[in-house]
């Protein structure tokens, strides 16, 4: 028995040995990632020493802060967390992500409080919007406001009854939002009512990322463009039906949500682009530079994973799309990541599509842009999560500067 | 440097073994210089601003130590201990108790100004550990360490350093000076930390989550059963947090050869308040007791002097705790019930049967823990209130409940088991089974081996998709 029992302690001594001195090997020698794909974040820097921080401790923390970041195993362990969460814990939430049956959502907060400050951010927002509308008219230009409802706000009855579903803020905000907009004669189209004549039709949104489908943002397109037409009184080239094509990507789609569960949760989700059958020629600048002539960020290869960055190219600061048909209108879109497959599609209607992401710009104001550009058309599209929110995407808050 | 962090399990442990045994066990000075070293890598790991007031309190009670051990007259000996006293009392009072007292003063219209005062890691501790050591030395019931390296090796060892168990010199004045560990008592200070690890990483934290959302909410938003899982998670959080950290403590003191004593005795199968208090935080209230209780006459001076000493002893262990008016709560609650149970109800208790004892006692301590989490005694009320339906919502139930125990429902379960005293269950299994020839010798020995590596792996795989996660007896 006592030889058997010191087996055993030198067995589990060398294992605890091994852990030990494999891991910090592992720390030292492996090559160090600055970005963790899985989480979307930049990993810490390696901290500097000072006096102050060593001092302080802030050294310390850093240094914690920037092993934990970096320590052996990381991705595999996530996966293997993430794993047990969702196949032997049978977890409802997994890294803040809602599994249903159908679909992965965003595992929201209780937004009682925020609620209760809907008039107040209404009132708020509905100032800034206004200016930017007013400041769009003087010149003779028109404005619209576009509500987009985000993937929860789609699937909002797929929700267990437990969890929060925000139906109560999403119905009054956008309830709060149409009155005030009206009342301020601010044009505003609420994609919500246009989904839900659809049936509230799955293919417009996504099961496995925030943003909608281009099956979604086609209709969108299709809704401001009606708009424009109408309060334009003029003809512009419209990607009707029978004038594109649909194609669907091969590649696997990597969504925001199926992204944080590690993409334990297959989905036959697919991305899709839409070509016009009679395309246009345009040139792209984005942040002052000219790029290539492609509104989507296309794979190299038929497997590897496609993100909703394929519109667009994800969130770039500024993007001019010029077509050189100046008998067309101009158009800025300026919003949040909604706005991305969207221009996919506009640029197809104007001469010249400008398209900013504020939260980027150090230099000039919204206001700014449209006053040196005079753009006929500005069109900000926010999702109904962010749709009272003046921060930078909603440009409202940096009208002028 | 928390131990369940990686620059400490992946960096300063490896490198701290391979030096030390990399030197054969007899060099016990050189050992201790090491450790030494190291513990004060460890403590300055937190900043190296507050090293100086770790390094001052080991030179007081050190040099106070010198004076207080026989071979001086009464008079020195006394005023020896009256400056370790005072002195280390000071050190805890300016910086833990200063800015309390100015903040209270100021508020009742006296004109001060309230210092911000950063309260040094584990300054509770170790204040106490070097008191300790002067008092044990004055008494005779230890000898003056002449050593000073010994001394600053006693109160900085790295392993009670910052969050307990507060170690008496006596316990280790031998081994300080005269130690060896064999491969039976490394063996078990690895399993020891790493259980301690595991219900860190894996229970304490997990339960951290439902404690913070739940006393994160407006407390008349409350249902009542979400007030009682909020408050039931608290209840695993501090226990399997604090009780975590004296056995990664011990553990990680047997690998190096020293037996610190236990300081947590599964308080949670407890049957009345004073037996849950000989169980919970053991090195604390035995300070108390050997410290202020009986030097104050103990129960040995009538009844008055008894339930005096026992409100002091009760004040000072909520004061203790934390400069806040609810810690100061949480003591007076047990106060109350230590006193009932001595002088009204004990008796009666006894008779009771033995779960209606447990009931008691957990129903009292959950309670207790109510007023320790809370941030003031207003909202300690308000959040019982909820746990009673006397709070504004007067729900039973709500969605938030429902999903605390979807999310969270197995880990609850496994912390109410691992409450239980798990090790004397599974070895009596083991002795039963033995007996009647259904579990070999192969079993008993490797079960409990695999037992931990399995534990290893799951907290390191939680400590690897985790971020900082502090000790909650840090603040102290």
């Amino acid at each position: 028995m006592k030889k058997m029992e010191r087996w055993a302690n030198l067995f589990l001594i060398a294992c605890f040995s091994l852990f030990l001195l494999g891991g910090m090997a592992v720390c030292v020698l492996r090559e160090k990632e600055t970005y963790s794909f899985y989480e979307n974040r930049t990993l810490a820097p390696m901290p500097q020493a000072s006096a102050e921080t060593l001092l302080s401790g802030q050294w310390g923390s850093d240094m914690e802060a920037y092993l934990a970041d970096h320590t052996a195993a990381r991705n595999t362990m996530l996966k293997a967390d993430t794993w047990i969460d969702l196949h032997i814990l049978h977890r409802p939430v997994v890294n803040d992500v809602v599994v249903t049956e159908d679909c992965l959502l965003p595992f929201l907060t209780d937004w009682t409080e925020k609620t209760k400050q809907i008039p107040a951010d209404t009132a708020a927002l509905t100032e800034n919007v206004k200016e930017v509308s007013d400041l769009t008219k003087s010149y003779g230009g028109l404005y619209y406001y576009v509500a987009v409802p985000c993937q929860y706000v789609f699937h909002e009855k797929q929700y267990p009854w437990y969890l929060e579903n925000r139906e109560d803020y999403s119905e009054k905000s956008v309830a709060a939002l149409t009155e005030s907009l009206q009342e301020a004669e601010v044009s505003f189209l609420d994609m919500g009512e246009v989904f839900a004549q659809t049936g509230w039709d799955p293919a417009l949104s996504s099961g496995v990322d925030n943003h909608y489908s281009m099956q979604g943002a086609y209709l969108t397109y299709l809704t401001i463009m009606e708009q424009i037409h109408q309060d334009m009184g003029k003809d512009l080239p419209i990607l009707s039906e029978g004038n594109y094509r649909l194609e669907t990507l091969p590649n696997p789609y990597l969504g925001s949500r199926s992204r944080k569960l590690l993409e334990l949760v297959p989905s036959e989700e697919k991305l899709q682009v839409l070509y016009p059958n009679e395309p246009v020629a345009f040139t792209r600048t984005d942040n002052g530079k000219q790029t290539a002539s492609t509104v989507y960020a296309l794979p190299q290869t038929p497997t590897e994973n496609v993100l909703y960055s394929l519109y667009m190219g994800g969130d770039i600061a500024s993007t001019l799309i010029d077509t050189q048909r100046e008998e067309l209108p101009s158009i800025l879109v300026y919003g949040d990541s909604f706005t991305n497959a969207v221009e996919c599609l506009l640029y197809y209607g104007f001469d010249r599509m400008y398209s900013f992401d504020l939260r980027y710009e150090q230099e000039k104001s919204l206001g700014d842009y449209i006053l040196e550009y005079q753009p006929d058309v500005v069109v900000c599209i926010r999702d109904y999560e962010s749709l009272l929110s003046t921060d930078a995407n909603g440009g409202g808050a940096y009208v002028s500067r | 440097m928390v131990f369940s962090s990686v620059v400490f399990l992946m960096f300063f442990l490896p490198t701290l073994l391979v030096i030390y045994f990399i030197f054969p066990q007899k060099y016990v000075g050189l050992h201790n210089l090491i450790l030494l070293g190291f513990s004060i890598l460890f403590y300055a790991w937190g900043g190296l601003r507050y090293l100086w007031l770790l390094l001052l309190s080991v030179a007081i009670n050190y040099t106070c130590g010198l004076f207080v051990g026989e071979g001086h007259s009464r008079l020195i000996r006394k005023i020896a201990l009256i400056v370790a006293v005072v002195a280390n009392l000071s050190l805890l009072g300016w910086f833990k108790y200063a800015g309390f007292f100015a903040q209270t003063l100021q508020s009742v219209g006296v004109p001060l100004s309230v210092p911000q005062i950063v309260l040094p890691i584990g300054i509770s501790f170790f204040t106490f550990q070097g008191m300790s050591y002067v008092i044990d030395v004055s008494r005779s019931d230890a000898k003056v360490q002449k050593n000073p390296l010994s001394v600053a090796l006693y109160v900085i060892l790295f392993p009670q350093l910052v969050a307990g168990p507060i170690v008496r010199y006596t316990t280790v004045e031998k081994e300080i000076c005269n130690r060896r560990t064999s491969f039976s008592d490394f063996s078990e200070g690895v399993s020891r930390f790493l259980v301690g690890l595991g219900k860190k990483m894996l229970l304490a934290n997990t339960m951290a989550e439902v404690a913070d959302a739940v006393f994160a909410l407006p407390t008349d938003t409350l249902s009542v059963s979400l007030a009682w899982i909020g408050a039931i998670a608290y209840t695993f959080q501090i226990y399997f947090d604090f009780s975590a950290y004296s056995d990664m403590a011990i553990g990680l003191g047997r690998i190096f050869g020293f037996h610190f004593l236990e300081n947590f005795n599964y308080p949670y199968i407890a049957k009345t308040v004073t037996e849950f208090w000989r169980r919970w935080h053991i090195s604390l209230s035995s300070w108390f007791r050997d410290y202020v209780y009986i030097p104050l006459g103990g129960s040995k001076e009538g009844k008055r002097k008894h339930i005096r000493n026992i409100i002091v002893v009760w004040l000072l262990t909520g004061f203790w705790h934390g400069a806040a008016w609810t810690f100061v709560a949480w003591g007076i609650w047990f106060c109350l019930l230590l006193l009932g149970e001595k002088f009204l109800w004990g008796r009666f208790l006894q008779k009771l049967p033995a779960w209606v004892g447990h009931g008691y006692t957990l129903f009292a301590v959950v309670i207790s823990w109510v007023f320790f989490r809370s941030a003031s005694i207003g909202n300690a009320f308000s959040y019982l209130g909820a746990m009673f339906g006397i709070g504004s919502s007067h729900m039973l139930w709500c969605e938030d409940s429902v999903y605390e125990l979807l999310q969270y429902g197995v880990f609850f379960l496994l912390c109410a088991v691992g409450s239980l005293p798990l090790v004397s269950i599974w070895r009596s299994f083991c002795t039963k089974w033995e007996q009647k020839g259904g579990v070999s010798l192969l079993f008993r020995i490797w079960v409990p081996k695999f037992f931990v590596l399995g534990v290893m792996v799951l907290s390191y795989m939680k400590l690897a998709t985790g971020s900082f996660n502090p000790f909650i007896y840090f603040q102290f």
